[in-house]
């Protein structure tokens, strides 16, 4: 269980604050009618299937969308002015692999888009050195970046996000694509800055895995369903609401999961084998529990 | 069969400059190209550049403004088309585009006839016909098209890797593809009499492949770019000379050459990088 920073004292106000917002792209608004608030040093999850408009939302936070309607400030301003404080970590999913770079590359990236001259300065260097120690990939920094494993090319591009200094740190579907051990490395590591006093909001369609962990979540489906601690927001009607499916959620040992109920898929086998299979899921044994996620 | 005999020849030692400065060029240039995965538009670029060319020539235009501008307004033309319809890919787009400007081209010609001999050129290269207001032209797109990358080497390099987030960290994507375009344009407009529309697109692209075949590392690559496309500019028109062979053949043939080298070389240190990531 990650802990989430305490809000800072005193009435700091909003970071990010979306009123009624209509947005989406050429084609019209994916998103409708969200209204929500993140504040300073928040940790927060956008949970919802996919297509349901999470990453819409981190886009209309950086000004990247057609905002139809509402109003959305970022630290008191509208969306595209503020966006210089804003750093982004693309899903690993989209990064081209093959390009010639290596992870002290990438890393220069996010400090240096403003130099005009075309290699770094020495401060540069040395403030994407330290960040790279700081997220265990120093040793890495002459590696292309598809000699990387899963967990340090995650680090490599979130040391890219942190060198552009942000005070709001966005991220889409970190642990997508990654395995379990990397996706607890990485939100363990967005545990840490945030305690560093970044404020973090996430993208994940994953109920048990990363959601259930977080302090905070925000179920969207086209439109916020509910705000509130995984605690608050894991009911069944929430969940319904948001994935479309039924989803039972369960009490185990202080843990909340999320089962889904079985479908009968495939033939059965016989003697009745695929029956047996299908019931395990909704029994919770204590073997099933631990990294069970059946929201995917 | 005298080594430095063709040195004594003004129009060959002319050609020799040029091919060289628009060989290092293209492979500049053409890195860029190849990691976006755009390689066709070097090649679609050339041919609506050739419309351009007899439009500025029917027109008396001036052939480097008019063709630059129509160059540039393609590029322009297919950047939009691909952000506002996204419907039309950006291959159909170069597709569409620049094979309309280059019939264009080809109906005038055929309209008015009387000027088929110099478009052969233009399709072809004549390294002959590299005139001293040539040579500047070439000269001065090369200084200018270097300083704009070296001023804008890391914004480029951030378009090119990750053209969606580059904008999230503040780079003006929108200013610097235009800015590329331009870059883009003024340098096929130049290497159109060296080389011929038909080989541009070889020049953009081969070079960029030799380095990515020899390096994983993107400063190496255009280092090793640049160096492959102009020495294969330079030996190009050399061996052109005693083969009594097209100039802008022979310059593709070279680079071909220097790919089919850097491929073994690469295969035989077993970490050949995968083609199938560089070509769609």
């Amino acid at each position: 269980m990650l802990h989430p920073m305490p809000h800072l004292p005193g009435d700091v106000g909003s970071l990010v604050e979306f009123e009624g917002v209509a947005a989406g792209y050429q084609r019209g608004p994916v998103i409708h009618n969200v209204s929500f608030e993140i504040e300073a040093g928040d940790f927060v999850g956008l949970l919802g299937p996919s297509g349901a408009g999470k990453s819409t939302i981190l886009r209309t936070i950086l000004g990247d969308t057609n905002v139809y309607a509402g109003s959305v400030r970022v630290a008191g301003q509208p969306a595209a002015a503020a966006a210089a404080r804003i750093a982004y970590v693309p899903q690993l999913e989209t990064v081209d692999w093959n390009f010639p770079v290596t992870a002290e590359e990438v890393v220069l990236m996010g400090g240096g888009a403003r130099r005009w001259l075309p290699w770094p300065s020495r401060e540069e260097r040395e403030r994407a050195h330290e960040l790279m120690d700081r997220l265990g990939i120093g040793k890495f920094r002459k590696r292309h970046i598809r000699e990387l494993s899963g967990g340090q090319q995650q680090r490599v591009f979130l040391a890219r996000a942190l060198a552009h200094e942000p005070s709001l740190l966005l991220l889409d579907e970190p642990t997508s694509g990654v395995d379990i051990r990397t996706r607890d490395e990485v939100l363990h590591l967005l545990d840490d800055l945030n305690h560093q006093g970044i404020t973090i909001v996430l993208t994940t369609h994953e109920l048990n895995a990363v959601a259930a962990h977080l302090p905070w979540v925000i179920c969207v489906n086209e439109t916020v369903m509910a705000t509130g601690s995984p605690r608050e927001v894991f009911t069944p009607e929430i969940l319904s609401a948001t994935y479309g499916a039924e989803m039972p959620v369960l009490e185990y040992e202080g843990m909340t999961l999320v089962a889904e109920r079985p479908h009968q898929l495939g033939r059965a086998r016989h003697g009745g084998a695929g029956h047996s299979h299908a019931a395990g899921l909704v029994e919770v044994t204590p073997a099933a529990s631990g990294e069970g996620d059946a929201g995917v | 069969m005298q080594v430095f005999e063709p040195f004594e020849y003004q129009f060959f030692v002319r050609g020799l400059i040029a091919a060289t400065l628009v060989g290092g060029l293209c492979g500049l240039l053409g890195v860029y190209i190849v990691l976006r995965r755009m390689s066709y538009i070097g090649h679609g670029l050339s041919h609506a550049i050739f419309g351009g060319a007899v439009v500025s020539y029917v027109m008396s235009i001036n052939f480097y403004v008019g063709a630059s501008l129509w160059g540039f307004l393609s590029a322009l033309l297919i950047n939009l088309t691909t952000r506002r319809r996204p419907t039309i890919g950006a291959d159909a787009a170069i597709g569409i585009i620049t094979t309309a400007s280059f019939a264009l081209g080809i109906a005038l010609i055929s309209r008015y006839r009387t000027f088929t001999r110099s478009f052969d050129a233009a399709l072809f290269g004549d390294i002959l016909g590299v005139s001293d207001s040539d040579l500047v032209a070439i000269a001065l797109v090369a200084a200018l098209v270097v300083l704009v990358v070296l001023l804008s080497y890391r914004q480029f390099l951030f378009i090119t890797f990750d053209p969606d987030v580059a904008r999230f960290f503040g780079v003006p994507t929108g200013w610097m593809d235009a800015l590329f375009s331009l870059a883009l344009a003024g340098t096929v407009v130049v290497s159109m009499q060296v080389l011929g529309v038909t080989m541009i697109a070889a020049a953009i692209v081969i070079p960029p492949i030799v380095g990515r075949l020899l390096t994983n590392s993107f400063h190496r690559m255009v280092i090793i770019s640049v160096a492959t496309g102009a020495a294969s500019g330079m030996l190009g028109i050399y061996v052109s000379w005693y083969a009594d062979v097209s100039s802008g053949a022979t310059v593709v043939l070279i680079g071909v050459v220097f790919f089919l080298v850097a491929l073994a070389y690469s295969s035989w240190r077993g970490r050949a990088p995968s083609l199938s990531g560089l070509h769609p």
